[in-house]
């Protein structure tokens, strides 16, 4: 049911356990947020609750679907997350006249200097990083099934 | 029948993408346009600029009293237009803000928009304040902000 015992089995339920919880913490602290302003908002919600899914549907019931879903939600996650965190800095860089620091110079400031204080956060209350975390709880989960028995049972000698 | 699955789940991902970028801010703005020319606003302007004498020197008190005890935090006019913080449309916040002498008015009105609803029972808007500070803003900004919002 787990997908195998001994050492592996143990690791393999350790990361899915891993991978389920990275993904409730995400939905947890998207709540927190009142990170659902919009479509774009809410998109990490889906690919947090598929991931918790997906977790769930591995470790319950692996099998050759669930494992190569699991793969492929971990690709779409890490493009989310990758979106995600550019979104986070555009958020930054439109704040960046805002700042009372830049204010009057925020205009007339080099685009690399503008983008570079919003990626660092410099200005703007966006977290850049952040959605890193459903990358991470997507590579967890994928770690997880890495050599599933599951997958290769139904692939054959 | 398995090997469909991953290409089903590509076409999600980017469709999920593809609604990411799009985003929504332009299309608000575009539909939000016209309602600013509907906002009242502009005939606040009239209002400032009769006073009578006693309000006049009450204001000049008023304003005097608030540079004194907090630096120039001075908030607009009491008689200022004023835009439903929970209601108004963008443009009808960015042309309250722009009235009220705000820079960046139009971004202040989107993340005004973006943090709704505000509890009608705090006259202070304390949850607006607070999100807004989160912009580092120069002195006074947040003060005139809501200075020129009302609640509902």
């Amino acid at each position: 049911m787990m997908g195998g015992t001994g050492e592996a089995a143990t690791l393999r339920r350790l990361l899915l356990g891993l991978a389920l919880l990275a993904s409730l913490g995400t939905l947890a602290e998207l709540a927190l947020e009142r990170h659902y302003d919009g479509m774009d908002q809410r998109i990490p919600w889906l690919i947090a609750i598929a991931l918790a899914l997906a977790a769930v549907a591995v470790a319950v019931r692996p099998a050759r679907a669930s494992i190569a879903a699991a793969r492929v939600l971990t690709a779409v996650a890490l493009i989310g997350s990758a979106i995600g965190i550019f979104k986070h800095i555009e958020e930054n860089h439109a704040a960046g006249s805002l700042d009372y620091r830049y204010a009057e110079t925020w205009e007339s400031r080099s685009a690399a200097d503008q983008w570079f204080k919003a990626a660092t956060k410099a200005v703007g209350p966006a977290p850049v990083l952040a959605p890193g975390a459903l990358a991470f709880a997507a590579l967890v989960l994928a770690a997880a099934t890495v050599q599933h028995p599951a997958a290769r049972a139904s692939e054959g000698p | 029948m398995h090997r469909f699955i991953p290409l089903a789940a590509i076409a999600v991902a980017l469709t999920i993408a593809a609604g990411a970028c799009s985003g929504d801010d332009d299309g608000d703005a575009a539909t939000e346009t016209p309602a600013a020319t509907a906002s009242g606003v502009t005939a606040t302007a009239a209002t400032q600029s009769s006073p009578t004498a006693a309000a006049t020197a009450a204001a000049t008190q008023t304003a005097t009293a608030q540079k004194t005890a907090a630096g120039p935090t001075a908030s607009p006019p009491a008689s200022a237009g004023k835009v439903s913080a929970n209601n108004a449309t963008r443009a009808e916040l960015q042309a309250a803000f722009e009235a009220a002498g705000i820079s960046g008015a139009a971004q202040w009105a989107r993340e005004v928009v973006e943090y709704r609803p505000y509890p009608e029972n705090d006259p202070n808007m304390a949850k607006l304040r607070q999100e807004l500070a989160k912009y580092n803003p120069g002195t006074g900004v947040v003060d005139k902000i809501i200075a020129a919002l009302s609640l509902p």
